[in-house]
């Protein structure tokens, strides 16, 4: 695991207010900090359910999440080729993400077998998410999580190539963002599979 | 770029990020992508029955897996994955464009499916079983199976 360093301050948007705030930005997040985020996650997302299952929402707008096994994520946690990134606003987690820098290559023929950076996992807090919540607290946490990514393919020597099984609702944001839908993987649990190139990755980088 | 410029252009960025945010998911990866408050009511009788009638209906309709793909919008490999019931929970939008390409009550397969529970439906459960039962998986429908299919699809559709 990368050694936990002080905080980056970055700007997030936050909808109440209108206006940009301070947040951290931590590289190196460890297993406790995965647990202190799902012990708040976790019941947010039960009761939203339970208030979305009573207002008899058609089961097409349940939302999804990544249901995981966090024993086995936390033990992924302590190898050397997984990277935690983490954003906190006012103390608490707003988004998570897990990327691998080994054992992945590129699938579209631009890359092809050359390495990547896989996004294992990626999840913003619910309070941020549409349906989870009806007023989404902070916007910004999906972008910037995904330019953590691309800047570790580009620092990594990888070009910025980037790759990840997206869940069902999160398609959308991918799409926008410019990467390639190579579609249902169904090697893995029928989620589809995006890719940054190294042409499209930059595109993304350079919108800011 | 000196630095004021620097913050200037990342306010902006910020801001321009936030206006296309549309507060959608941005979920990636998990074990398993089923919904945690449903996934312990799917049962492997409901999923059986439901990847046969699946199969069993198409044919009864005289489609290939590629029409019926095309004719309900999705994936031919998830037809063929659900069909040999070779999948985990299928999509929603999937099983709700299946029952309308297939003509079949989407409420009840989507029970089948086990997105969603079938609050003490002991009926269809029942039906479920003997379907799953009698059905096999040969080219053309028995006259058995045909049979099946019907008393399942009648029960599907009493609501």
């Amino acid at each position: 695991m990368m050694s936990v360093s002080a905080p980056q301050k970055i700007g997030i948007y936050d909808v109440a207010t209108s206006t940009i705030v301070d947040a951290e930005f931590y590289r190196g997040v460890g297993a406790p900090d995965f647990l202190e985020a799902e012990s708040l996650w976790g019941p947010y997302r039960t009761a939203a359910m339970k208030r979305l299952l009573g207002a008899n929402t058609p089961p097409a707008n349940l939302p999804q999440h990544s249901h995981w096994s966090w024993a086995n994520k936390i033990g992924l946690l302590n190898l050397l080729a997984y990277t935690a990134f983490g954003i906190k606003v006012a103390g608490e987690w707003q988004g998570l993400m897990l990327t691998l820098t080994v054992g992945h290559t590129a699938k579209l023929e631009t890359g092809r077998s050359k390495p990547i950076v896989y996004v294992d996992y990626l999840e913003s807090a619910p309070w941020n998410v549409i349906p989870f919540c009806v007023q989404p607290k902070y916007k910004a946490i999906g972008a910037r999580m995904l330019q953590a990514a691309v800047q570790q393919s580009v620092d990594e020597g990888f070009g910025g190539r980037v790759g990840l099984h997206a869940l069902r609702d999160a398609v959308a944001f991918y799409t926008r963002s410019g990467m390639t839908d190579l579609g249902i993987d169904t090697s893995y649990h029928n989620l589809r599979y995006f890719e940054f190139t190294e042409s499209s990755s930059l595109e993304f980088l350079a919108k800011r | 770029m000196d630095k004021k410029t620097d913050l200037a252009n990342e306010a902006a960025w910020i801001l321009r990020v936030a206006a296309e945010d549309d507060s959608g998911s941005i979920s990636v990866g998990g074990f398993a992508t089923k919904n945690s408050l449903l996934e312990t009511h799917g049962k492997a009788l409901e999923r059986d029955a439901f990847a046969k009638v699946i199969q069993l209906q198409r044919r009864s309709r005289g489609l290939s897996v590629e029409q019926l793909a095309e004719n309900a919008d999705v994936d031919i490999v998830e037809v063929i994955e659900i069909e040999n019931g070779r999948f985990d929970v299928p999509e929603t939008r999937t099983v709700f464009n299946l029952a309308a390409a297939l003509q079949l009550p989407a409420k009840r397969l989507l029970q089948l499916s086990g997105l969603t529970q079938a609050k003490d439906d002991p009926e269809l459960r029942q039906a479920a079983l003997r379907f799953a039962a009698r059905s096999g998986s040969v080219e053309k429908l028995t006259k058995e199976e045909q049979e099946a299919l019907e008393e399942l699809v009648k029960i599907m559709a009493e609501q």
